[in-house]
Order: C-alpha cells, then sequence, then structure tokens
C-alpha cells in the first residue's frame, strides 16, 4: 500500500510521530514508531485509521497508537483513545470483535534442566486436557443458561468458586477478572448459543498455551517481586472470548451503525460507528462488552487450572509444590471507565485499548498490594518461534498514553501470503530444530501462524521501553507451543 | 444459471485476515458465491454432501449490509451446529431483503477438515457494485 497520505505527519522524536490536527481531527494523532519500524510514514495506512480516531467527539487527549499498530477495523490495531464520559462515544471498533483477547502468564519454581525430558508430555498433555481449534467444544461440561448468566457477571470468579484455581489467582487479574456493570439480560439468543459450549476452549488462530522460559532478566529486583527469575519455566495463555465476544460485536456494530445516525455522528470511517457513552445505546454497548470480557477472563482461569493439572498429571508434583501462581492477566480489546488527571484534574474517561494493553505504575491504586513497588505487569507476546517480554507500567505511561502500553508483535504476512510461504516447509520441523516442539489442531493454522509472518516483536518492545511508556523486566523464550 | 466463465471469488491482500473479491452474474448469483467462499475458506468444500438444507431470510438497511448479514448468518449456523455447506439459493433478494437456502452437513471428524475459524464478516472495505454487467462484492472476514 504505497499510495501517500493526503495529510502532514511530523516526527517529535526518535519514537513518535505526530499527525497535527488538521481537517475534521479534534486532536492530533501521536504514534509511537521509530525510522527502523516505520520508515515512510505518508505511506502508511494505518496512520489514517489514527487520523480518523482523532475525528470522534469528546476525544481527550491524542488519538493514541502503539508500535505494533497495524490496520484494523476502523481504530488501528495498537490504537488507544480516551473519551469524556458525557460529551464522548463509545465504539465497538474500539475494542474489536474479540472481546478482551487477552494474555495470562503463570510462574513455577521449575527450571529449564528439570523439564527438558518432559517437555514433550507437558505440551501433549496441554492438548489433551484444553480444547481447541475450531468449533471446539467441551463435552464434558454442560453450562446452562443460567450458568452462563453467572459467568458473565462473576468473571474469573465464578471459575474460582466452581475450583478452578485459587481465590488468590484474582488479585492478580486485570480488574479481579470482573468487569462491573455486566448484564446478561441484553446478551442475544445468538450469542448465547455461540458462547455457552466454548467456554473452557481455547480457540484457533493466534490463540495459544505456551511453555516458556525466562531467558534474560533485565531488572532483578522487578523480576523478582514478579516470581520470575532466569532460567525458570513460566507459562503463557493467550485466547479472549470465542464466538460470544464476535457475536456481542457483530450485534452491536448494527445498533452502533443506526446510534451513529440518530446523534448525527459524522464518521471518517463507518467501522467507527458509535454511540455518546451515557446514550441507551452507549450503555448497553458497555455492558455486553462486559458480559463477553468476564467470560473471557472465566476462560483464561479455566484454562491455567488445566494447566496446573497437566504439570501435576506429568511431573507427579502438586501445583502448590510446583509453585505455579499467576504472575497477572490483561486484556488487550477492551474499553474501561478509569480516572485519569487530565488538565490537573482527576476525570473519568471512557478509555478504549484496541491491541493495547493497560499498563499502570507502581502504587496506582487498581495495582495488586505485591506489585505496589514494581507497577502491573504488561505482557506481551511475540510469535511462536522467537521470545516473548513481560514488562512494567510506568508513569510516563499514565502521563502520555492513559497508562496504555503495546500489547504484542503484529503480523508482515498475510495468511494467505504466509500459505504460500510456507509450501514444501515443515514448519513442525523448522521449530524443533530451533529447540522448540509444537503441537497443532490444524497444519493451516499453523503454518498462518509461522514466525515468519510476524513482526520482531523485541523492536516493538524497545520503542515502548526508550519512549517510557514500558519498563522491560525479562524476556522469556518458548520451549513448547501448543496451538488451536 | 451460472455462466461457467465467472470465477466465484479471488482473495485480495490483508496483513490481518481474509480479504475476499466475489463475481456473480446476478445478485443472487453473487451472494451464492459469496457463501460458497466462505465455506471454501473454512473447509474443503469438495468433501462437503448436500445432506441438510437450512432456509436463511434477512433484511438490513442496505445491499452492502445485507451481504454481511448473509454471511453472519451462515457463521452463525457453522458455529453452532458445526455446519458447513456447499451450495446456496438464492430464492429472492432486492436491496434490503433475502430469502434464501444454504445445503451441507454437519461436521465429522473423520470426513472434513477445518481450515480456517472466521471469526466474523466485517464491514471493511465493504462494497457490493455491479460493474460491466457483472456483480462485484469486495469483503473481509475476521479470522
Amino acid at each position: 500500500m504505497n499510495e501517500k497520505l493526503s495529510f502532514s505527519i511530523e516526527r517529535i522524536d526518535k519514537y513518535r510521530v505526530r499527525i497535527p490536527r488538521q481537517g475534521s481531527m479534534i486532536t492530533d494523532g501521536i504514534v509511537y514508531v521509530d525510522t527502523a519500524m516505520m520508515p515512510h510514514p505518508q505511506e502508511e495506512q494505518s496512520l489514517q485509521q489514527v487520523a480518523n480516531v482523532a475525528c470522534l467527539p469528546g476525544i481527550v487527549g491524542n488519538s493514541l497508537a502503539m508500535p505494533d499498530i497495524h490496520w484494523g477495523y476502523g481504530f488501528p490495531i495498537g490504537g488507544v483513545a480516551a473519551f469524556d464520559m458525557d460529551s464522548g462515544v463509545v465504539s465497538p471498533g474500539g475494542v474489536g470483535y474479540d472481546i478482551n483477547c487477552g494474555v495470562r502468564l503463570m510462574q513455577t519454581a521449575l527450571t529449564r534442566p528439570e523439564i527438558e525430558g518432559k517437555l514433550r508430555d507437558l505440551v501433549e498433555a496441554l492438548f489433551v486436557n484444553i480444547p481447541s481449534g475450531v468449533g471446539s467444544k467441551r463435552t464434558d461440561m454442560k453450562l446452562s443458561t443460567k450458568d452462563e448468566k453467572n459467568v458473565f457477571i462473576k468473571g474469573a470468579r465464578w471459575a474460582v468458586e466452581k475450583g478452578f484455581g485459587y481465590a488468590d489467582d484474582l488479585s492478580h487479574i486485570e480488574e479481579h477478572g470482573a468487569i462491573p456493570d455486566a448484564d446478561p439480560d441484553i446478551i442475544s439468543d445468538h450469542a448465547l448459543e455461540r458462547g455457552r459450549p466454548q467456554l473452557g476452549t481455547l480457540g484457533s488462530g493466534n490463540h495459544f498455551v505456551e511453555i516458556d522460559y525466562v531467558e534474560e532478566v533485565y531488572d532483578n529486583a522487578i523480576a523478582e517481586a514478579l516470581g520470575l527469575c532466569k532460567d525458570t519455566i513460566t507459562i503463557s495463555i493467550h485466547s479472549g472470548s470465542r464466538g460470544l465476544g464476535y457475536q456481542i460485536c457483530d450485534d452491536f456494530i448494527k445498533v452502533m451503525l443506526k446510534a451513529s445516525q440518530k446523534y448525527g455522528i459524522a464518521l471518517p470511517d463507518k467501522q467507527l460507528c458509535c454511540a455518546p457513552i451515557k446514550s441507551a445505546e452507549g450503555r448497553s454497548y458497555l455492558a455486553a462488552m462486559a458480559c463477553a470480557a468476564n467470560y473471557a477472563f472465566a476462560n483464561r482461569q479455566m484454562m491455567s487450572h488445566w494447566v496446573r493439572e497437566s504439570f501435576e498429571k506429568v511431573l507427579r508434583a502438586s501445583p502448590k509444590a510446583l509453585q505455579m501462581k499467576l504472575v497477572y492477566d490483561v486484556c488487550h480489546n477492551i474499553a474501561k471507565i478509569e480516572t485519569h488527571r487530565v488538565g490537573g484534574k482527576q476525570k473519568q474517561l471512557c478509555i478504549h485499548r484496541k491491541g493495547a494493553t493497560r499498563a499502570f505504575p507502581a502504587h496506582h491504586p487498581q495495582v495488586p498490594d505485591d506489585y505496589k513497588e514494581t507497577g502491573q505487569p504488561v505482557l506481551i507476546p511475540g510469535d511462536m518461534g522467537r521470545y516473548s517480554y513481560v514488562l512494567v507500567g510506568t508513569e510516563r505511561a499514565m502521563e502520555e498514553t492513559f497508562g496504555s502500553s503495546c500489547h504484542g508483535a503484529g503480523r508482515v504476512m498475510s495468511r494467505h501470503q504466509a500459505i504460500k510461504a510456507a509450501k514444501g516447509r515443515s514448519i513442525t520441523r523448522e521449530m524443533e530444530n530451533r529447540g522448540i516442539y509444537v503441537r497443532a489442531s490444524g497444519r493451516e493454522t499453523l503454518v498462518e501462524e509461522m514466525p515468519d509472518a510476524y513482526k520482531d516483536v523485541s523492536q516493538v518492545v524497545e520503542i515502548v521501553h526508550n519512549a517510557g511508556i514500558g519498563k522491560k523486566v525479562v524476556k522469556l523464550r518458548p520451549l513448547g507451543v501448543m496451538k488451536g | 444459471m451460472r455462466c461457467v466463465n465467472v470465477k466465484r471469488y479471488e482473495f485480495f491482500n490483508h496483513t490481518a485476515d481474509v480479504g475476499i473479491r466475489v463475481f456473480g452474474n446476478s445478485l443472487a448469483e453473487l451472494f451464492e458465491n459469496a457463501g460458497f467462499a466462505l465455506f471454501d475458506i473454512i473447509t474443503d468444500i469438495a468433501k462437503v454432501r448436500e445432506h441438510e438444507m437450512r432456509c436463511i431470510t434477512v433484511s438490513r438497511e442496505s445491499i452492502d449490509e445485507l451481504l454481511v448479514e448473509w454471511l453472519n448468518r451462515l457463521l452463525y449456523l457453522n458455529a453452532t451446529e458445526l455446519l458447513l455447506c456447499n451450495k446456496f439459493h438464492i430464492r429472492e433478494i432486492a436491496q434490503q431483503s433475502l430469502r434464501g437456502e444454504a445445503w451441507g452437513e454437519i461436521f465429522q471428524d473423520h470426513r472434513h477438515v477445518i481450515k480456517t475459524e472466521v471469526k466474523a464478516v466485517t464491514y471493511h472495505g465493504l462494497k457490493v457494485y455491479e460493474e460491466n454487467g457483472l456483480w462485484k462484492a469486495t469483503v473481509v472476514l475476521d479470522v
């Protein structure tokens, strides 16, 4: 896509680019990229989306994008935008189809040498215990509509009450695993139907469960506080709200297309369809979004229980003995009502993070007590062949990005291109040559998710770290991957 | 009656998801071919047999949105019933409504392969239009 954008762009410093307010924009766009990541910003179509978001009514501060920016639906992936509660709007496009797609990280006391001979068995056990792949559903668990609605309200707490994991886990989940004000009664029958059989499943595409080890430590004190020592084993889970979330998003895009017309909101792009936050439509969307978000929290809580069980079975030691604790669980696609400092005053705002992660600093009231000195962990998965990172939030992120940071690597190849590039190659064998055992439900998924298809996440993380909107703590390397 | 020279669809480049450009000699055929494209992406459509039929009636504000609705309804059947479809017939279609049928069978482990999970049909770059007597549509699927 080399068509030049029609608006002006200027570089602020090594890590920031500005789209100055122009045309219908109400505010500037600020994109966190360096020249290596984005050598020709004028030709970068995703910046058009940053500019479009800057046109939405009630936007507070700038229309932001993180270094993993790429073209999305309406909002760019990597987009962050805050809105005034009274004059601003909420948009499903600013959250995405996979509501509360997010990442959870677990720590263990195990070291790499201790599991080397058992890695295949561990990955196979995960594959058996966690349904994955297209159309995956659990046959051992029948969720009634009443149960499903309880999940929507209680989120991860529902799962803990049913015996999945520990109550201690909840304090290490964003929002304690349940966003308030969910309203199960507004969820459509279609969404309920899609959600019911899929609770407790991983899904497919870029969702995964991964066994990693801590390869490098950048900040010893913080790493220790998070329970991440060099060479120790960690487990990551990347998954979202499954068919429930996709259906809710689709249901509300229809509502918002009509609402945009009803409230006279000029849309530079139909996919930015929205409604005033306090309108009936806006409140309904947030209440439905919360249902999907809480379902995703419950889902990740259940899957981490099965991770613990898989390790227990293969290693013949209890999760408590293995010290399998939850480090943290974050959302990547969400709209949150948060309080931030604007013009010297505390102000309640609706923050959209689409392919972006909350990154609150040390001493923030929403950061768990045992992380008060470190700041909130920020989990950044890379592709399955290279590395992932753990960062913590910073004060500068609070000042500049409403306490937000990047979320991952971003694709460079379309799925179609990846399939072509992989012809005649065995991705499984290539991964094994790198020392990574991979198990996937579908060959095509594996090919579409191969490392070559993704940007190098370390570039993304370096920009975030150097711009000061996240602080590197550790680098993780994959050993075993389970994909849907 | 489908003109054999018209291909049903082709891919266009979209980094994160799947972009398709669909063709048809009529609006009805365009929508039938869009249904075909959806399931051709989801599964090995050659292995799907016409054992069951579902009637689908939808209405939306415009022809573009109608296409999204038609495909999302098919996707819903795929997601909730594990239905795979290989044949489509649009009985009636206007700018804001259609009545159609989809034939296929329920997914069976030993016979069918699922290639890609399509999460949703998006409005991104959505366009239904006629050009030189041929109906075309562009639509992006979130996968």
